[in-house]
């Protein structure tokens, strides 16, 4: 039931082809006075149903989906939508629609982040006070902040993940001709990855994308990557968050050391002679190994013809995501789907050796993924992303394995792992908890300071 | 140590485009002079800042700073401050902390660094605060501890990009106006980037106004109302955003 104000709803072109910065002056008309002016190419009713005449602060809690708050310079509540959990940022109304367009075009350009739903205008109070516009997007499900990530202390090995996990998002960003201007840890969500992290880019306020990156635009967000992560370190150390021995600026500088590695592998020319023309394939294997595809070489002669010279043009991550998707149709991250098709490879030379690779891979889908995900309780089903159950399940099977000497057989090893694991962990659908800034309290910046 | 700022002959153009980002810019900035770049979005401001930072390089020209070629050298050497468009501040470090960060990461001694964050704090009116959380801030005081962690720095040069921007328009007022205070009385000079032409003429000891990567004036003030150089200069400094 909507009680709201009346609405002017209007989709707004995203120009593709526009660089750099969002010009100026191409806001939204303007609506009547008293009217909600809503830019979105969908049409949600039930968005006229949140109490948009009040400050985000206001917000009645029967509003609010409890999620965790990172750092963030304005005012950010999260809500519920039609079944799904919206992000709501009060910004400026330019801010906003630039961010609203950049996160489009990333969408399209296939980067990793957040859906953008709307850009809002024309707030006012009951009393007719002016609030500021807000940019709506749309929560990634089971994704983290990366200080939902540890309920006590964060620990070396994933904060090292989490890094590695943020240099192959910046490498895809600037191969995408991104340059982000703020990246931190706070502008990033992560989602489990069989292990691993997959990095999500949550905050485009200060993007801009070009044709291609300068090299000084790219180490400028590197720089600024480093002084972010040493900074927001230094604070979890502060707060006793993180493990003593980690040293903020040490660990800040293996963002520059990873991101460089990958960029000049994904990027670097190399040369070699005739005679070496193995190295081309070569090359390929190392790129799809770190989950890349090569769309495009450039390869060169030389002159007397005696040296190749190898340049990766076009790049495309996400090498196994694809081959699982064509073999089964599944959506998994990238080392998600590294796992699983692994263990399908297995599955075939144990089970079917004669099998061609789609056939045998609908019958490890049949036989091992869905009665995997089948056997999950419902109420448990919020804990995690099916594939990150299945790669789970896979692993604790290899333990149980290994621990009773005897090969364990699925239907066993999935009740255990139900019990003795998943059953214990939180839900990760739409995270809860956040050891610093419990729901309620004021924004650690931009927000207000509490009262008292 | 005078640190004026001089441009020669500097162009850009980006991989992939044809028309550069900024094209044969002569410019030169006084030792403790707030220069204002401004113009419409696309027109090379922040190119301008990147290529004096270092962090662009340049096709051909030079930049000078303090009278020696910078051209080439790096930017960790350049002893410039870029002010982030980054106003996040550390909920679990003191004022005092979130201040001095960027200068332990630096690597500077504590002692020079606890000196340099009681400098800043005298100077942004922040003594009292030091030892407080940012959550104990009012908003006003966010956006001088945020400001005040260029300051620490005491850079030869400071390079603001559209600092502004992303606030508010009552906290962009007031912010505006402790921006203007603090350059005068630190006398640092300070390249400021702007497409708000009500911030340039209110900022700006001298304004350059820029389009699709050419200079097209650059005058005090009141010199650009009064006898702008061109249409496009009249059209701009005119129409308040």
């Amino acid at each position: 039931m909507n009680n709201g104000p009346a609405a002017n709803w209007h989709d707004e072109p995203t120009d593709f082809g526009q660089l750099g910065k969002l010009p100026r002056g191409l806001d939204a008309p303007a609506a009547a006075i008293g009217a909600l002016n809503i830019t979105s190419a969908t049409t949600d009713e039930k968005l006229l149903d949140l109490p948009w005449d009040l400050a985000l602060e206001d917000w009645p809690v029967a509003n609010l989906a409890a999620l965790p708050r990172g750092l963030s310079r304005h005012v950010v509540r999260f809500a519920h939508l039609s079944g799904s959990v919206i992000a709501i940022k009060e910004t400026s109304e330019h801010v906003a629609r630039h961010e609203y367009h950049m996160l489009r075009k990333l969408q399209r350009l296939d980067v990793p982040c957040v859906e953008p739903l709307a850009v809002i205008t024309g707030r006012r109070t009951a009393d007719g006070a002016d609030l500021d516009p807000v940019l709506v997007t749309r929560h990634l499900r089971f994704s983290l902040p990366y200080r939902a990530l540890f309920s006590q202390t964060l620990r070396q090995p994933t904060l090292t993940r989490l890094i590695d996990a943020q240099a192959l998002l910046l490498v895809r960003l600037h191969l995408a001709g991104f340059y982000w201007g703020d990246v931190s840890l706070s502008n990033t969500l992560f989602r489990r990855d069989a292990g691993a992290f997959a990095a999500y880019l949550v905050d485009a306020e200060t993007g801009e994308l070009y044709p291609e990156l300068s090299t000084g635009q790219r180490e400028y967000d590197l720089e600024i990557a480093r002084v972010n992560i040493a900074g927001e370190l230094m604070d979890l150390h502060e707060g006793g968050l993180i493990e003593e021995k980690i040293d903020p600026l040490d660990t800040s500088e293996r963002i520059m050391d990873v991101y460089r590695k990958l960029w000049a592998e994904l990027t670097g020319q190399e040369s070699f002679n005739l005679g070496e023309r193995w190295r081309v394939n070569a090359r390929i294997r190392r790129l799809n190994e770190l989950g890349f595809d090569v769309e495009e070489f450039t390869i060169k002669t030389t002159a007397d013809g005696s040296t190749i010279q190898l340049q990766p043009k076009v790049v495309d991550a996400g090498h196994h995501q694809r081959r699982l998707l064509e073999l089964t149709g599944l959506d998994a991250e990238e080392n998600q789907a590294r796992r699983l098709l692994n263990d399908m490879d297995t599955y075939r030379a144990d089970n079917h050796p004669d099998l061609d690779q789609e056939l045998s891979a609908h019958a490890w889908l049949r036989h091992v993924f869905e009665p995997v995900v089948r056997a999950i309780p419902r109420e448990l089903q919020g804990k995690l992303e099916p594939a990150e159950v299945v790669h789970q399940l896979l692993e604790h099977r290899w333990y149980l394995s290994e621990n009773q000497n005897r090969n364990v057989p699925l239907a066993e090893a999935v009740q255990s792992y139900i019990d003795t694991i998943l059953r214990h962990r939180r839900d990760e659908a739409a995270i809860l908890l956040d050891a610093d800034a419990p729901a309620g309290t004021a924004e650690p910046d931009g927000g207000p300071a509490p009262a008292g | 140590m005078m640190a004026t700022v001089t441009f020669d002959n500097a162009t850009r153009v980006y991989p992939g485009t044809e028309r550069p980002a900024v094209a044969g810019l002569s410019l030169s900035v006084g030792d403790g002079e707030f220069l204002v770049l401004a113009g419409p979005a696309g027109c090379g401001k922040s190119t301008v800042l990147r290529m004096l930072a270092g962090l662009e390089e340049m096709d051909s020209g030079r930049v000078l700073i303090g009278g020696r070629d910078a051209t080439a050298v790096p930017a960790k050497d350049r002893d410039v401050a870029m002010v982030f468009q980054n106003y996040a501040l550390y909920p679990h470090m003191s004022v005092a902390d979130n201040l001095g960060f960027a200068l332990k990461i630096a690597g500077v001694p504590d002692a020079e660094r606890a000196a340099r964050v009681r400098e800043a704090a005298r100077l942004l009116e922040l003594e009292e605060v030091l030892d407080l959380r940012p959550q104990a801030l009012s908003g006003d005081q966010r956006q001088r501890v945020a400001m005040g962690r260029a300051v620490v720095r005491r850079p030869q040069v400071f390079l603001m990009d559209e600092p502004l921007a992303n606030l508010d328009a009552a906290l962009r007022a007031r912010t505006r106006a402790q921006i203007a205070s603090l350059a005068r009385r630190l006398g640092i000079t300070t390249v400021y980037a702007t497409h708000d032409q009500a911030e340039a003429m209110a900022l700006g000891d001298r304004v350059a106004v820029l389009r699709e990567g050419v200079l097209q004036q650059v005058a005090t003030p009141h010199e650009l109302y009064a006898r702008p150089a061109n249409q496009f200069v009249a059209g701009f400094i005119g129409t308040p955003d």
